[in-house]
């Protein structure tokens, strides 16, 4: 079958079907926007807990990375993959890794090595640490973008995710992301995620489970402000 | 000869394995559940949701406008992802399109294909095609891979095994195990991951559907709770994406008034746990994701319904709240209705895809009590269409008996002559309705027309006629 003649049989069939064009009534503008005047940063809060995330808001640097330190604790990692973002840099989780003398898996360590021995690091990690593109307070969602350091598997393979985030990524609405985009230039990354929550599934009578696939724990430290003011 | 097995193939005997259904008493249990926890969920997000009827609206305007210059949005879709690298392939047929993806494997010397959920490939019977060709295919979602265990058909379009029982479930992934596992699903859950992770390590393709592809910037949105959509499109080198050519939308700013009510129709969440935008193969310098990406896009009848009064059918984002909304599926559950899709949906798509003759039993499947049209996050008209496809059936010929239509004749005249149907009100109620007066129904109708008594009472008339009540009692109180 040719492009060209299925494409002519759509031409054909959709001219026809105008025939039975339904009519519709669309009278607002972003309908289903979220308006609330609580806060972003504990609107996020809140939605991310409902889905099954554990938020953590800290006041100040010190105070984030006691909370990652005591995340640490709970997991007990041998090995960490986690993504190269300039947050990340800023609170010197890389060297608190070092300090605990805990492997890093990362774009540095992967980038040279073979298809496979990068596939074995990967799966080997017990948690994934990344920060986000952006987040969103109505959903309660972390945005992350693939791009060199930033590897999509880094929160999908480890059974836990913790996301180390700044107040001033939150957004209200989904809408905001999709205007972000729009408003900025039309190129998408390779691939971007609206992650809501830990990996679920309810197939088996419909009993929520959680970490079938991606992570079981899904712990997000917000740091309230922007890192500017650090 | 051989029974039909419901569970396992494709069928026209509905109104038998509907009987099989109700006797099922494992399956009415897990039914019965259904309209408590997804039906109600449905239900309250619609209701908690601000502005839910417009997004709704909007989303279907979006529909709307694409189907009517649908062939424009797909030449769109094709530009844009052949200049991210990827490659388009069109498909008329199931067949052609299942030819066109082992192709594409043998292509990469493909052996090991991971999938992820779609009803797309189940349409065209993918799998059954490329185990045919030695080609490993394993399906990833859980209820998936577990219906793919024992060969079953997926019973509802988000949750395929739904139909089984947690002894079921545990049986099966036992049997898998070579070990017996324990009954938690927690459990059952852990060991489908690690067997799941052996799986992704190995494979050399993924195939995913498609939930939404924007023509503007070549995106194919998935969306999965699980996270196996994103794990296929992450770890093998090669990404299929098959999608039925409807699930085209214009503009990425489109896409978010679907988001927004698709998870909330399909599961009363507000997002699915993750949505993922693919545009294109992975990005140079990147360590994860494919290096080659191929898009299927398929007709296999859509444009016979695109130019049809159904063509509204085309506008399903398959999140199958239609299905927990309806009195009959959730009697009769997903094997019944004999198709691929099933539910209110099905009944409408099967006698499309497969033939209105051969299923003339789906557009009857249903009380038209509207809960579909109710629940469905972009307003399908279905019990409308469900009517229109009735008459169709009238229309065709050979599916009517001549006491049908010596039936509908004398009705037509009785209605059409008010002194007929005066004078039939009258004698039905001095005899039946007045013979029948304490019990109110007829267990048994006479002659051919027993078969309308044979799974249901008839209602009898009423001893005496509403006119009659009328000018005794009614007009005083006018």
């Amino acid at each position: 079958m040719s492009r060209e003649s299925f494409l002519a049989r759509v031409r054909d069939a959709a001219i026809r079907g105008r025939a039975h064009s339904v009519q519709t009534n669309v009278t607002s503008e972003r309908p289903g926007c979220f308006v609330s005047n609580e806060s972003p940063i504990d609107l996020f809060a809140q939605a991310a807990t409902e889905v099954g995330g554990e938020v953590f808001l800290c006041d100040d640097k010190t105070a984030l990375l006691k909370k990652v330190n005591a995340l640490l604790d709970q997991h007990q990692p041998k090995s960490v993959f986690r993504w190269e973002h300039e947050l990340l840099s800023e609170f010197k989780i890389p060297e608190l890794l070092s300090e605990r003398e805990i492997t890093q898996c990362c774009f540095e360590t992967l980038k040279d090595q073979s298809f496979e021995s990068q596939r074995t690091a990967i799966l080997a990690a017990d948690v994934g640490i990344t920060s986000c593109d952006w987040a969103i307070a109505e959903t309660g969602s972390l945005v992350l973008c693939a791009k060199p350091g930033q590897e999509r598997l880094a929160s999908l393979a480890p059974p836990v995710h913790i996301a180390i985030i700044t107040e001033s990524q939150i957004l209200l609405d989904l809408y905001d992301l999709f205007d972000q985009y729009l408003a900025a230039e039309k190129s998408l990354p390779s691939n971007l995620v609206i992650n809501t929550g830990p990996s679920k599934t309810g197939d088996i009578e419909m009993k929520l489970t959680t970490g079938i696939h991606g992570p079981k724990h899904w712990q997000i430290v917000v740091l309230r402000g922007s890192k500017d003011k650090l | 000869m051989r029974e039909t097995d419901y569970l396992r193939e494709e069928h026209h005997e509905f109104e038998k394995a509907s009987r099989q259904a109700l006797d099922n008493t494992g399956l009415q249990q897990v039914l019965s559940k259904l309209g408590d926890t997804l039906g109600v969920q449905n239900r309250l997000a619609w209701e908690s949701f601000p502005d839910a009827d417009q997004v709704r609206e909007k989303a279907r305007s979006i529909k709307e406008e694409t189907l009517a210059s649908l062939d424009t949005h797909l030449e769109q879709l094709e530009q844009s992802v052949e200049k991210l690298g990827g490659t388009v392939h069109w498909a008329e047929t199931g067949d052609e399109a299942c030819q066109q993806i082992l192709d594409i494997i043998r292509q990469y010397d493909g052996k090991n294909v991971v999938k992820s959920k779609s009803m797309t490939t189940e349409e065209i019977h993918l799998n059954r095609f490329l185990e045919k060709e030695n080609i490993r295919v394993t399906e990833t979602d859980l209820g998936e891979f577990i219906v793919q265990q024992v060969d079953h058909r997926p019973s509802h379009i988000v949750g395929p095994a739904l139909h089984m029982s947690v002894d079921e479930v545990q049986k099966i992934l036992s049997d898998d195990a070579g070990e017996p596992l324990s009954k938690k699903p927690e459990e059952l859950t852990a060991y489908a991951r690690q067997r799941l992770r052996t799986e992704f390590a190995s494979a050399d393709i993924g195939i995913s559907g498609v939930n939404y592809a924007i023509a503007e910037t070549g995106t194919i949105v998935l969306v999965s709770n699980e996270g196996n959509a994103r794990l296929t499109t992450s770890m093998p080198k090669v990404h299929i994406a098959v999608m039925g050519m409807e699930k085209v939308i214009p503009k990425l700013a489109d896409l978010p008034y679907f988001l927004k009510v698709l998870a909330r129709a399909a599961t009363g969440q507000k997002l699915t746990v993750y949505t993922s935008l693919v545009t294109g193969k992975r990005g140079d310098e990147e360590l994860d994701g494919p290096e080659h990406f191929h898009l299927v896009i398929l007709d296999n009848g859509r444009s016979k319904i695109l130019e049809s009064p159904l063509r509204e059918s085309l506008f399903c984002i398959r999140c199958g709240a239609c299905l927990n909304a309806c009195p009959i599926y959730r009697n009769i559950g997903g094997h019944a209705y004999g198709g691929v899709y099933s539910g209110p949906i099905g009944a409408v798509l099967t006698p499309l895809y497969d033939g209105l003759k051969e299923n003339h039993h789906l557009p009857h499947a249903s009380s038209l009590c509207g809960a579909c049209e109710a629940a469905c996050p972009v307003k399908i008209r279905i019990p409308e269409m469900l009517i229109q496809l009735r008459s169709d059936l009238h229309d065709t010929q050979g599916t009517e008996s001549w006491l049908q239509r010596i039936g509908y004749n004398v009705w037509a005249r009785n209605m059409r002559w008010s002194w007929a149907y005066r004078w039939g009100t009258w004698f039905s109620s001095r005899t039946i309705g007045r013979w029948k007066r304490k019990a109110g129904w007829i267990t048994k109708l006479p002659f051919g027309l027993h078969g309308w008594t044979q799974s249901r009472d008839f209602p009898a008339p009423a001893p005496e006629r509403f006119r009659d009540w009328w000018h005794k009692e009614g007009k005083d109180e006018s």
